[in-house]
């Protein structure tokens, strides 16, 4: 693994924020299990529960030390659910931004390190609270030519209707190319921004224009993900697409590519392409190094599966979709599109009716790709319907890029909505934040990563 | 031969409920089924159902039956639309009614007894 990472829902960070600062300001500490979240280069632990200390489990005298009793009732309950691993948390009061190891914390974690991975057989996970952000800095502890070593993750991240992420490191801007853009939104949100990696599925006429954006506001890591080729179809609304591309037969994610290249603020810039679907194995596990992914996708299946991905491993989803409809005459009647963020707390796409569960099956069974099947479907099924202008797509790809920006932003003001549609040009517009139903299959998987199948 | 998870699932919560059927194929969950209401109420035929490998996550997209029952009608919306049968061996004589059940994510129990409660209601809409 190149990477590691701990994620967690707000809520779970919630009821560690409650339990680590106390009122007279000592350190504290508590045990917690986590799920694994596998990617491509990328190691996660998902912090799915809490095990607070009982009364006399842990000794405060300034630092902060736990007993046995407390550790042996872990290795109990890990027993009786032996998944997952084992995390221990504390905070350093007066802990600003990302916390490095101190001595004493080293020789704590690093004495338990061998213990923990011969019981779980998952390495341990060291969580370290700020105090004064809030901002929790993490490693794992494995084996290292014999002597039991901290892998540091390369961020953290807190998901529930926004996305909080701290990272140990941060790719400075390179402030000639983004003055005005670190002007309008300063310094620490763009921080965060342009050092999260971003996954885009889909790379036609919406997501062509997404990757155009954020490369352009300073990101620069990016997975794509699309098995189709440029085609003269897609030349009047695919971005940097042009005729040249359609002769030689290009796929999107190459154009896209290339496009990113050439358009990027930010040095360094990190693209990984699949020329496939995201139901591929590769494609679908490099999504999972994401920390937030785009899905400028049309069909139910690549929409189930990113929503999958959302919620099984708590990585927010930006999705988004068009459609018009005409007169009889043969006139626009209107164009509607719709931004929708997937993330705990909020409805998913499943539910928000982006796609149906039952389309998802007949477009495994090749069903959505049989012309004559097609054929006879009516006229106004998704899947027959592919109307779109380039203006269209502009007008969604900048609600889903603000969407985006909304989600780290926690700025004054900012929309916690998890849907705004769009009508035209009636200029309608309706915002809102749902919930999944209480039956939603989504629900239960909330976190699971690795502990469930995946849909591919 | 290797069985689909979802099919194998499928399969056991359908003896649960006194169904007995065979997996073939991996996904395809083969029974024997008597029509239980609308126009062909009391009509025996061989039901087949393509269980996807995450089921209950996912459900069928509909069911395959033999032998065919009604004129293929692929340009008619429920109850008279049908289409040829996918179930690899019924080809000549099958039918295959693409009913995505709509409402599947929002159903309390995901289950077998749930999906044939739906494939029940089909059946009764044909009149």
């Amino acid at each position: 693994m190149k990477e590691y990472s701990v994620a967690l829902s707000d809520e779970t960070y919630a009821g560690i924020e409650k339990h680590l600062i106390r009122d007279d300001g000592q350190e504290d500490l508590l045990f917690a299990f986590y799920v694994p979240s596998t990617g491509s280069n990328r190691f996660s632990g998902i912090i799915k529960e809490l095990i607070l200390p009982k009364k006399g489990e842990r000794i405060l005298h300034g630092d902060v030390s736990f007993t046995s009793d407390y550790f042996d009732r872990v290795i109990d309950m890990h027993l009786q659910n032996p998944a997952r691993g084992i995390a221990l948390i504390h905070i350093h009061p007066m802990g600003e931004q990302w916390q490095e190891l101190s001595y004493n914390d080293h020789v704590a974690e690093q004495g338990m390190a061998g213990a923990v991975h011969a019981l779980t057989k998952l390495p341990l996970l060291g969580i370290t609270f700020a105090g004064i952000t809030g901002a929790i800095s993490a490693r794992f502890w494995k084996k290292k030519d014999g002597e039991w070593t901290p892998h540091h993750c390369h961020n953290t991240r807190t998901v529930g209707k926004a996305l909080d992420v701290s990272y140990r490191q941060l790719t400075e801007s390179d402030e000639e190319y983004l003055d005005r853009t670190i002007q309008a939104w300063g310094n620490t949100l763009h921080s965060k921004i342009i050092n999260a990696r971003v996954g885009i599925v889909g790379l036609g006429s919406v997501g062509s224009i997404v990757a155009e954006g954020l490369a352009r506001m300073g990101i620069h890591k990016f997975v794509l993900v699309d098995g189709d080729e440029i085609k003269k179809v897609n030349l009047d609304r695919t971005i940097n697409s042009t005729r040249k591309d359609v002769i030689d037969r290009r796929k999107k994610v190459s154009v896209a590519r290339d496009a990113i290249l050439e358009s990027a603020t930010t040095a360094d810039v990190q693209i990984a392409t699949f020329e496939t679907f995201v139901q591929e194995h590769e494609a679908y596990r490099n999504l999972i190094d994401c920390d937030v992914i785009f899905s400028c996708v049309d069909k139910p299946l690549a929409r189930s599966i990113v929503n999958f991905i959302s919620y099984a491993h708590l990585i927010p989803v930006i999705d988004g979709g068009i459609n018009c409809s005409k007169k009889d005459n043969d006139t626009l009647r209107s164009a509607d599109w719709g931004v929708f963020v997937t993330s705990p707390g909020r409805a998913c796409l499943e539910c928000i009716g982006q796609y149906n569960l039952g389309d998802v099956q007949m477009e495994q069974e090749g069903l959505l790709d049989d012309p004559n099947y097609i054929d006879s479907l009516p006229s106004d099924h998704f899947a027959k319907k592919h109307e779109n202008v380039i203006v269209f797509s502009l007008a969604l790809a900048g609600q889903e890029l603000l969407a985006f920006v909304n989600l780290f932003g926690r700025l004054s003001g900012t929309s916690a909505d998890n849907y705004l549609k769009v009508s035209y040009p009636s200029n309608y517009v309706e915002s809102g934040n749902e919930r999944c139903n209480e039956n939603c299959h989504y629900l239960n998987i909330l976190g699971m990563g690795d502990l469930i199948s995946p849909p591919i | 031969m290797n069985v689909n998870e979802g099919a194998q699932a499928f399969a056991d919560q359908l003896r649960s409920i006194g169904i007995q059927s065979s997996i073939k194929h991996q996904t395809w969950v083969e029974f024997d089924y008597v029509v239980e209401g609308g126009k062909f109420a009391g009509t025996s035929v061989k039901m087949a159902i393509n269980v996807p490998n995450n089921f209950p996550a996912t459900p069928p997209s509909g069911i395959n039956f033999s032998p065919r029952l009604m004129p293929q009608n692929t340009s008619a919306q429920h109850p008279q639309r049908s289409h040829p049968c996918r179930h690899p061996d019924w080809k000549a004589n099958g039918e295959y009614w693409s009913r995505p059940h709509s409402t599947w994510n929002s159903e309390g129990n995901k289950n077998a007894q749930t999906y044939m409660a739906f494939v029940r209601q089909l059946w009764g809409d044909v009149v």
